[in-house]
């Protein structure tokens, strides 16, 4: 009894230690770094906006450019919120994956979720050319959920398979099984496509080129509630999600609920990329990499800095992938999902070459 | 002696569409508050799905395993995990934690919603650190340490965890012999200070047999022996658990004989460690003591330097090392065959 005591006293003299708490001061940083590049989004264009105009037009400031209001109003504002949320969004689901399939190259994309989702959104254009895009036209809000619902459903469908895979075959085989998952949707696509006539197909491709721009305010009030639950459901899963960096059987003695952790988790992960995937086409990387990020800037996997620090920094890296798009370039324009693989494709080798367990592939 | 968990016929194996596999049956054991368990067999016997099954992760398919007067797998799974703890076989690979936030991650039952640790938590942390002796591992991140300091760690974590019972696997498996008696004291301390029980599967038979307070010896097909490691050892329950393995324990030694088939004998004439560790030589290359042997060892014992005389057929040969007198004792031919 002496002995544990004695114990006692000499741990109590050392608990000012604080785990993984050095780097905290990068968040104030992160914020700033969101705002910065949300008004610099706002800012630089085709029309350059000084930051005080844009700041002006933002809040309807007397002496505002009326020009400047309606371009930052009904162009820029709405794929800056998109792109805000979208990089968010991303950033979340990827964590949450990674985590959940103990897998450093999971994302939406790169197992197939991404892919789902264009297939469901092929689907529901098929169906609109079918019965007449003229029904869904007049319902425009209906046209809207129908094809966020169609995403979420392929996103979803796809999730179960991976799942349900996930038991029987290892890290690299799950990725490739996503991959073939991929292809086996785009497939599918295309020949879904070619029973539909060619505007249809053009409204498809258009789409299939991710893009922020392509949001509209009146698609807001579905993307966001979405994107928003889905993320504090990711904020509020922080604990059991650092259980199982333990591995499936250590989370469950430690009192976790394995099944329900996965169903919200993975529920979460399809409220994020399902909508966002909806109505900005497929973001390639995004996904995968920023979770890598914020690893590398907080050097820590514990979720509780990870999961604020993806939000945040998926946020920063989505803007400023789509301001290198819309900077005022003399021809042509960028697509966003070229400025990602820059930036993305280096990262995910940078990954295998760091990770001893993915540089060697046996058969 | 308070017992914490009771196991009343007990029987333990796998349900499939069709049939019912049995792996163990008929389980009676109590285990007491303060004990250190070793469960030991052969590989096959059962070992890892009765203790699935003691821990409430596998259903049995009879009888009761119960904590606190009450069925294990009919305990929410926050409420047992205040009262049991494991430390499991499979190698984890948790990124970039580091040792310390991994034996906090044992907290995890009895922290709010966010995982928060107050004083307490860290206060208790602190202290399972240092009852596995691992304060200097504990900046360190997890995938750098080495298997033994990651051993500590786990079992660090499970204490963290504050648990009646702590479960672990197989946990000496791939540690060297210093790490694996560092572990097994450990084990007993936290067993005999802290009160709880401590049951431990190993295939480590001599650490078993000096380390544990009981035994549960689980024979391939047979029913469970509980005792003292002495008490097995005397009453032959060991000797018959790897017999029909093909293994010979010897009830002297207390270990393992590897070779059981004497081709030839000799008659030894020593004494203290040297007698010992001579015999053994002989019986590890087929060659049985007996004093009415035809041929003679005898260990000239020196001042400075001993050595080995072998008389045989009225030819004497001295050896210098054992390992010179068994490569001399291969040239004698002996007429009667054992």
């Amino acid at each position: 009894m002496t002995k544990s005591t004695i114990i006692v006293s000499s741990a109590a003299k050392s608990k000012t230690y604080l785990p993984s708490r050095s780097r905290l001061f990068l968040f104030p940083i992160l914020v700033v770094g969101v705002v910065l590049f949300f008004l610099l989004e706002l800012g630089i264009g085709s029309v350059q906006i000084p930051i005080s105009g844009v700041v002006s037009a933002l809040f309807n400031l007397e002496g505002a450019n009326q020009t400047w209001i309606t371009i930052i109003n009904e162009l820029r504002l709405p794929r800056t919120i998109a792109a805000a949320f979208g990089g968010a969004a991303l950033g979340a689901a990827g964590l949450q994956l990674q985590t959940l399939f103990k897998n450093p190259l999971a994302g939406p994309w790169a197992l197939g979720l991404t892919a789902g989702a264009q297939l469901g959104v092929a689907m529901v254009v098929t169906t609109a050319a079918v019965i007449g895009s003229s029904f869904l036209e007049k319902f425009e809000f209906f046209s809207n959920l129908s094809i966020v619902a169609g995403a979420m459903l392929g996103c979803l469908l796809v999730l179960l398979l991976i799942v349900s895979v996930s038991k029987y075959v290892s890290t690299i085989t799950l990725l490739i099984f996503g991959l073939m998952l991929g292809y086996l949707a785009q497939g599918l696509i295309s020949v879904i496509l070619h029973f539909t006539n060619q505007s249809q197909t053009r409204i498809y491709a258009g789409w299939n080129d991710g893009s922020f721009a392509g949001v509209y305010w009146e698609h807001f009030p579905i993307l966001i509630p979405m994107v928003v639950i889905g993320l504090i459901g990711g904020l509020l899963m922080v604990k059991p999600l650092n259980a199982f960096l333990l591995g499936e059987n250590y989370a469950r003695s430690l009192g976790m609920s394995v099944k329900r952790t996965r169903f919200i988790t993975l529920g979460c992960a399809v409220l994020l990329a399902g909508p966002v995937t909806a109505y900005c086409g497929p973001i390639l990387f995004l996904g995968l990499i920023i979770p890598h990020m914020a690893r590398g800037i907080f050097n820590t996997s514990d979720h509780k800095v990870l999961m604020p620090a993806v939000i945040l920094l998926g946020s920063i890296v989505a803007l400023a992938a789509d301001l290198f798009v819309h900077l005022p370039w003399e021809r042509h324009f960028l697509h966003l999902n070229a400025v990602n693989a820059l930036i993305g494709a280096p990262i995910v080798m940078w990954v295998i070459l760091r990770n001893k367990k993915m540089r060697g592939f046996e058969i | 002696m308070e017992t914490l968990l009771k196991i009343k016929n007990l029987t333990t194996g796998y349900t499939s569409k069709f049939n019912q596999t049995v792996i163990t049956s008929d389980i009676t054991v109590d285990l007491y508050r303060g004990e250190l368990v070793c469960l030991i067999g052969p590989n096959g016997a059962g070992k890892s799905t009765l203790m699935r099954t003691m821990s409430g992760s596998q259903k049995p398919l009879d009888g009761d395993v119960l904590l606190g007067g009450v069925n294990i797998y009919e305990i929410p799974p926050r409420e047992l995990a205040k009262k049991l703890s494991l430390v499991l076989t499979e190698r984890v690979n948790v990124g970039m934690l580091t040792a310390y936030e991994v034996v906090a991650l044992g907290r995890y039952p009895h922290t709010n919603w966010m995982g928060k640790l107050d004083d307490n938590d860290h206060r208790i942390v602190h202290e399972a650190i240092e009852m596995a002796g691992a304060e200097d591992l504990k900046d360190r991140s997890l995938s750098e340490l080495s298997d033994g300091e990651r051993q500590k760690i786990m079992v660090a974590r499970a204490f963290a965890q504050e648990p009646e019972i702590m479960i672990l696997d197989e946990l000496t498996a791939f540690l060297d012999l210093p790490r694996r008696v560092e572990i097994m004291k450990l084990l007993r301390n936290m067993a005999s200070q802290s009160g709880k029980s401590i049951l431990l599967s190993t295939h480590d038979m001599d650490l078993a047999l000096r380390g544990s307070d009981r035994i549960w010896l689980l024979p391939k097909g047979g029913r469970l022996h509980v005792g003292s490691p002495e008490d097995l050892v005397l009453d032959g329950s060991f000797e018959a658990a790897f017999k029909s393995e093909g293994i010979n324990f010897d009830k002297n030694s207390g270990s393992f004989n590897i070779h059981n088939e004497f081709k030839k004998n000799v008659a030894l004439k020593s004494n203290g460690s040297e007698s010992i560790w001579t015999e053994r030589a002989l019986l590890r290359n087929g060659i049985a003591i007996d004093p009415s042997s035809s041929t003679l060892v005898e260990v000239n014992m020196k001042s400075d330097k001993h050595s080995w005389i072998v008389s045989h057929n009225n030819q004497t040969n001295e050896y210098e090392t054992i390992y010179d007198l068994i490569k001399g004792l291969a040239f004698i031919e002996q007429e009667e065959q054992i």
